[in-house]
């Protein structure tokens, strides 16, 4: 019945084994790839929709890339009608419980956090899972703040932020990941203020209409919802809406920046 | 200290029995005496930090650069089957004795989840060389941990009257549970 | 045996979990709702039967000392054709189960059959057979999974039937529970069955 296990027999039909196998394996990866790769995209794009107020352009083929910590994190502008109204970044942790936290935050031009999407993460389900939105308030906490007020660092550390109960490892990632998609985006902001007042053709195409009222209007519901929910976040975006009055401090640099920017394409 | 935490949470916090589910056949299988449990550790704490040290440069020796990551779960089997291999020839020539105590169980750490899951985990947790040894003896040693505790208090079982139904594994899967539980106490430490 | 036989001895009489024992990893593991209970012997009882196909077409061929790391060889191939195919289309769900299926190539209850049962049978009894044990191991993993979620998440299959502000017993979903469910069910498990006897 089975064959004789000589050496030759068996280094012969071990070897082709593997060889059909890999060569299976192979031509579905083959197949599969394109699929994976579309799914992943999806996942990108759903999440950059998630987090980011009504866009028109394709974000996904905009992103800037930048790296930090040996890995790459993704900066996504979304613009409305040439006018930039939000920025989503997909940044990550490597202290959570159970390795990488991969999280979607959407930034409004100001700073204030809009919205975070979980992308994939490894927690233990049932205490560390409640990062994801589906199974606990906890990143809803972040909405509607802007971390240049609100610390981004669980209570336990001197912190703003509410830890998960028992999950103080999954929420200071979580906050880890936040952080690190701020910075990142400070940086990067400041390096397109450079660009913008160095050289003119930086500045984003000009508006067609002479006042950029129409940006802020489709934000208008968002804004009051997020003013039920907290008034800070309507005091961060307000030098945003309120174009010529700039009240914005020096703090608030990202918004003023773009706000000149506005004006100017505007005149 | 990144270390440290390391340590400490692979052998306490995520125990890789009692938190992650891994090598659950001979957690169950060989813990009926102390003596056997440890011996059983021993060998796994061996193929475990071997695989670690050998998985590390295949992964971005080999799979990476040739860009056929797919084939992680083969090739990694593979490799682990083969140090087994060399792991119960040389404990046959070394310790007879604990050859003759394991048993069947030696050939079965080729299927033993823990060695394979930790070669995983360490690829998908990024870990650097040093950091992937460390984790996976520290592994080892919290498996060891577990099943050796285990085996005492399965030793106390045998001569406990429980119902009939109750007998040999159930109680012990709720045992197991129990021990679980008090593993988690150690959830606050890092 | 009849091939009914062949089919529906895997829910009781041989039945995986219950009776076998095998396969304890995924089984505790995976269980922590319905879904990913079912989801998980799906893919299992996929492999299953692939590699139960594959190795009673081959076995005549296969030198008996590598006859181990050829099954090896075979179940991984197709454990990993799952991985792929569940990335390109339930990316969600394969990030859920996360490095179980990777490990479903080291499931105890794959690598039996194919020693067991489809090396000294034809094609399609084999496919019967792994059928069989992979809807056994199906079924044990959605009960498990059930009763976990019922009693730690208080829903089915997603649908939460508590009212809003009531969580289940945390427990159940976390390590402990698993064992400690899975304990109780053998208990009931056994009873039934010596009643049946």
């Amino acid at each position: 019945m089975a064959m004789e296990s000589s050496l030759k027999n068996m280094v012969i039909v071990l070897g082709s084994i593997t060889l059909v196998a890999s060569a299976a394996v192979g031509g579905i990866y083959r197949l599969t790839k394109e699929p994976i790769e579309a799914a992943q995209i999806k996942k990108v794009n759903d999440a950059i929709a998630q987090v980011m107020p009504e866009f028109d352009n394709t974000p996904s083929e905009e992103a800037i890339e930048k790296e930090a910590d040996g890995e790459t994190v993704k900066i996504y502008p979304a613009t409305k009608e040439g006018q930039p109204v939000g920025y989503a970044i997909e940044t990550f942790s490597k202290n959570g419980f159970g390795g990488k936290i991969s999280l979607m935050v959407g930034f409004l031009p100001d700073g204030t956090i809009k919205d975070i999407s979980v992308i994939s993460h490894n927690e233990t389900p049932g205490l560390g899972d409640k990062i994801q939105k589906s199974k606990s308030d906890f990143a809803v906490q972040f909405e509607g703040k802007n971390p240049e007020s609100f610390k981004l660092a669980v209570k336990k550390d001197g912190g703003d932020v509410d830890a998960i109960t028992a999950s103080t490892i999954s929420s200071r990632a979580f906050a880890d990941a936040v952080a690190r998609g701020y910075n990142i985006l400070q940086a990067v902001l400041k390096d397109t203020e450079v660009e913008a007042t160095s050289g003119a053709t930086a500045a984003p195409a000009p508006a067609p209409e002479p006042e950029p009222v129409p940006v802020p209007e489709p934000r208008q519901p968002e804004k009051e919802e997020e003013f039920e929910f907290d008034p800070n976040a309507v005091k961060g975006a307000l030098p945003y809406d309120a174009t010529a009055g700039a009240t914005a401090s020096a703090e608030n640099s990202t918004a003023d920046t773009l706000n000149g920017d506005t004006q100017k394409g505007g005149e | 200290m990144e270390y440290f935490v390391i340590i400490i949470s692979a052998i306490f916090v995520n125990n890789v029995v009692l938190a992650q589910f891994l090598g659950i056949c001979p957690f169950l299988g060989v813990s009926n005496k102390v003596s056997t449990s440890l011996g059983m550790g021993g060998a796994v704490t061996f193929v475990m930090t071997i695989a670690a040290l050998v998985v590390y440069p295949l992964q971005y020796g080999v799979l990476v650069p040739l860009g056929i990551e797919y084939m992680q779960t083969i090739v990694f089997i593979l490799v682990i089957a083969a140090l087994v291999q060399m792991v119960e020839i040389v404990l046959k020539k070394v310790s007879p004795a604990l050859y003759q105590a394991l048993g069947i169980f030696l050939p079965l750490i080729t299927t033993n989840c823990a060695v394979l899951g930790i070669a995983i985990l360490l690829v998908q947790k990024e870990y650097n060389l040093a950091e992937s040894v460390v984790f996976s003896a520290s592994t080892a040693l919290g498996f060891t941990l577990a099943l050796v505790l285990f085996a005492g208090l399965r030793e106390k079982l045998e001569i406990t009257d429980v119902p009939k139904a109750f007998k040999g594994v159930p109680i012990a899967l709720i045992v197991a549970g129990i021990l679980a539980m008090a593993f988690m106490g150690f959830s606050g430490l890092v | 045996m009849t091939k009914l036989q062949l089919i529906t001895k895997g829910l009781v009489k041989e039945n995986p979990t219950f009776v076998l024992m095998l396969g304890m990893c995924p089984t505790l593991g995976t269980t922590t709702s319905a879904i990913n209970g079912m989801s998980m012997g799906i893919a299992t009882m996929f492999v299953l039967i692939m590699s139960n196909i594959v190795v009673s077409l081959v076995k005549n061929v296969i030198p008996g000392k590598v006859r181990i790391p050829s099954f090896i060889v075979i179940i991984a191939s197709f454990v990993t054709v799952v991985q792929l195919v569940m990335q390109a289309y339930v990316p969600d769900l394969y990030n859920t189960l996360g490095v179980f299926i990777p490990l479903i190539v080291v499931n105890c209850i794959i690598l039996g059959r194919a020693e067991a049962f489809a090396s000294k049978h034809g094609p399609f009894a084999s496919m019967l057979d792994g059928l069989g044990i992979g809807l056994g191991f199906t079924c044990s993993l959605t009960l498990l999974g059930i009763v976990r979620e019922v009693l730690g998440s208080g829903s089915v299959f997603g649908a939460k039937f508590l009212p809003a502000g009531m969580d289940g017993m945390l427990v159940f979903v976390l390590a402990p529970g698993a064992f400690i469910a899975l304990g109780y069910l053998l208990v009931l498990f056994n009873k039934f069955t010596a009643k049946l006897r």
